[in-house]
């Protein structure tokens, strides 16, 4: 289990003002996280949070019932603020080959409630995760409850699945970190793993407080260059464009200003709104070759009707072969000529351009009306 | 091919093909269950996990045996059925819609090929006389890549040799082609496969063999008589695509002979919308995520519609223009492949 737990807790240090949400089902799993990070209790109608400047604890009880509650209320206490939630606790082995007292970081969490499986499972952010983890909805006591768990998932709890669900429902990312107590299904008696739940507040914090000092890089961020105006919408396309150059090209975005034709269009445009629009179609047509050439090739079927000034409105993403035309009209000389454009408007040429028909990298589109024919 | 654990269903645990997958997998574990749907598919299991815990079921097909194939699923003007005999496939393309079909990527063969073949028996004779009818295999699966492991053809062989007008597709990416040769070629059980320009395999088909693999054995299968069947589908926009297809035929057709080549279909990358979905969060830098796809027609994410129709018309073009018969040459899942392009 190489690089579990990796960059753990990394999105909260990186996320301004957001804490870290630590979820425990018992008190006594909990003790060393609420002495060693200091946090104070909170007074709210739910019992069993605390909390300082980076994280808040939830103290649940057991079970699914419990961990909702206690849990929504928590994140709504915090205003939604939290930029993950990370369940600690004790957890039964469904497979004989992993170690008792080992910790490991789950991967997806799966819900039964007696004996029947729930269809939804929930994949927590740890890439490197490689145990999967089933929630009961009751302990499991008998070897025969534990077989047919064990088709899903390597480890049991009772909490997991409940907490995975509430952050889900609040579209918060969550991790959990199990110490494996006993073997499901041998009869642990639950005194005995309470006793020892001191021993496994240790072994929890000791871990969570290596994985806590290992960082990720800070998430890269793209930003308009000086120059520029973007409305709140175009910095939206811009952000998704940039992101897919990104994707495109292989590179960090910290490199995307070399690579943007910049400098052309501080030079070519003077007001900064312009600019922003170029760059946009700039982007577009980068991203979308095909695109320029489909416009290249719709160019001369519009021009008798966009150069007697007759809008035309292609289909969205000229998925049919609609084509919205509108025009006004302020005498009778100006309707002969708006008619004369429509006359000579090639409805033809343009849905075989929709067809397919599209000037190819090194040849011509099927001329329009009026043009000589030319072979490919 | 690793599989953590096999589950096997109780009714055919001790049918001989169960035995010999069972046997294939030593270090596997062995689980027993009612049915397959007990486990598989009971709760969502992210795709990617297909990578590190993969299981492998085993069991009977239950339900409608035969499935009749959509429209533009073959050469048209012939009834074209498909049939399931596993599910989930051990490649990994990023594109592929098993990644949201099943909601696990556990891989469950079934062994009851015998009452398929029954019904395919049944649909074969209420065929008029003079008149083909095609099985397609390879729908949620791939046909070969672990046939020396299944070993289910041998069942099928005897039946398509005995009915002429049955037509067998085997559709694969695989060049796992040693048991298919050893059973030898019919002139109706068509080994088809899917191929594109190098760089897009290499871009986009992950843990796939390579084009250059996928050519050698297409060629060994020409060599010993078998009838071929090439999906230039997906399709992927790159600039220049023109000449990686051109480059692609011409290969083609130098190893397949025309009467060894049953036809050409080809179609453009789409994605239902939960598959697309899927491929988003799976694979967040694929270079297709850069592209312009739009909701289209049959509400299926695709290029823009004259950005793939350009895309069929310069394909089926190089096609013919290399020596493809026009009438071999079909476009898949598109709205207007009722009509050939030109």
């Amino acid at each position: 289990m190489k690089n579990e737990g990796k960059a753990l807790l990394s999105s909260g240090k990186h996320q301004h003002g957001k804490r870290i949400l630590l979820h425990f089902a018992h008190r006594g799993e909990a003790r060393v996280f609420l002495e060693e990070l200091a946090v104070h209790p909170v007074s709210f109608p739910v019992k069993g949070l605390y909390e300082n400047e980076r994280f808040l604890v939830v103290i649940s009880g057991e079970g699914r019932q419990n961990t909702t509650e206690t849990l929504a209320a928590a994140i709504s206490y915090a205003g939604m603020q939290i930029s993950e939630v990370l369940n600690l606790g004790v957890a039964g082995s469904l497979h004989y080959d992993l170690k008792l007292n080992r910790i490991v970081s789950v991967r997806t969490v799966y819900g039964a409630i007696d004996n029947r499986v729930e269809f939804k499972t929930f994949t927590s952010v740890d890439d490197a995760a490689e145990i999967d983890c089933i929630s009961t909805s009751r302990r499991i006591l008998e070897k025969e409850d534990a077989e047919p768990l064990s088709y899903f998932a390597q480890i049991v709890d009772r909490e997991l699945w409940a907490c995975a669900s509430v952050c889900k429902r609040f579209n918060i990312p969550f991790r959990s970190l199990k110490m494996i107590s006993d073997r499901a299904g041998e009869q642990a008696l639950c005194a005995d793993i309470a006793e020892d739940a001191l021993r496994y507040s240790h072994a929890l914090f000791n871990h969570f407080k290596k994985l806590a000092h290992q960082e990720e890089p800070e998430n890269e961020r793209i930003e308009l260059p000086d120059g520029f105006y973007a409305t709140v919408a175009q910095k939206r396309q811009l952000t998704s464009l940039l992101q897919a150059v990104v994707v495109k090209e292989k590179r960090s975005a910290k490199h995307l200003p070399d690579f943007l034709p910049i400098d052309d269009i501080l030079k070519s445009e003077k007001h900064p709104k312009k600019r922003t629009i170029r760059l946009i179609h700039e982007l577009r047509d980068y991203l979308n070759p095909f695109r320029r050439r489909l416009e290249e090739s719709l160019k001369p079927i519009f021009e008798p009707l966009r150069g007697n000034d007759i809008r035309v409105s292609p289909a969205r993403d000229y998925e049919t072969n609609a084509l919205g035309i509108s025009f006004t009209v302020e005498n009778e000389d100006e309707l002969d000529r708006k008619c004369a454009a429509l006359k000579s408007f090639d409805y033809v040429a343009y849905r075989e351009i929709l067809s397919g028909e599209v000037m190819s990298v090194n040849g011509k589109s099927k001329p329009a009306k009026g043009e000589d024919s030319q072979a490919n | 091919m690793k599989f953590k654990t096999l589950f096997v269903e109780e009714a055919v645990a001790d049918d001989p093909q169960t035995l010999r997958i069972i046997d294939a997998f030593p270090k596997a574990s062995v689980n027993y269950i009612s049915k397959v749907e007990d486990v598989f598919g009971r709760a969502r299991k992210p795709y990617l996990q297909k990578r590190t815990s993969l299981n492998l079921f085993i069991g009977r097909k239950e339900g409608n045996l035969l499935k009749v194939a959509p429209d533009a699923y073959g050469l048209a003007g012939e009834p074209h059925f498909y049939f399931i005999h596993a599910y989930n496939c051990v490649y990994e393309c990023e594109y592929c819609y098993l990644q949201g079909y099943f909601k696990s990527p556990d891989l469950v063969f079934f062994v009851n090929h015998d009452e398929i073949i029954a019904e395919m028996e049944a649909a074969t004779l209420q065929v008029p006389d003079g008149q083909h009818i095609w099985f397609h295999a390879g729908e949620f699966s791939d046909c070969l890549a672990l046939s020396h492991i299944t070993c289910e053809w041998e069942n099928y062989w005897p039946f398509f040799a005995r009915y002429p007008q049955a037509k067998l597709e085997l559709r694969t990416k695989s060049v796992n082609i040693k048991v298919i040769r050893k059973l030898g070629p019919l002139d109706n059980v068509i080994v088809s496969f899917s191929l594109s320009p190098d760089i897009a395999l290499k871009l986009h088909d992950r843990g796939t063999p390579s084009l250059s693999a996928r050519m050698k054995a297409i060629q060994q299968l020409v060599e010993d008589g078998f009838q071929i069947g090439l999906h230039f589908d997906p399709m992927i926009y790159r600039e220049n695509f023109e000449a990686d297809y051109e480059i692609l035929t011409e290969d083609v057709v130098r190893i397949i002979p025309a009467e060894q080549l049953a036809y050409v279909s080809l179609g453009v990358v789409r994605f239902s919308r939960d598959v697309f979905l899927e491929f988003e969060r799976n694979y967040p830098d694929s270079e297709l995520l850069a592209a312009e796809f739009t909701r289209s027609f049959d509400g299926k994410v695709r290029y823009t519609r004259p950005h793939r129709m350009y895309m069929l018309r310069q394909v089926e073009k190089i096609c013919h223009e290399k020596g493809i018969a026009p009438h071999k040459v079909y476009l898949c899942m598109e709205n207007e492949s009722e009509k050939q392009l030109s």
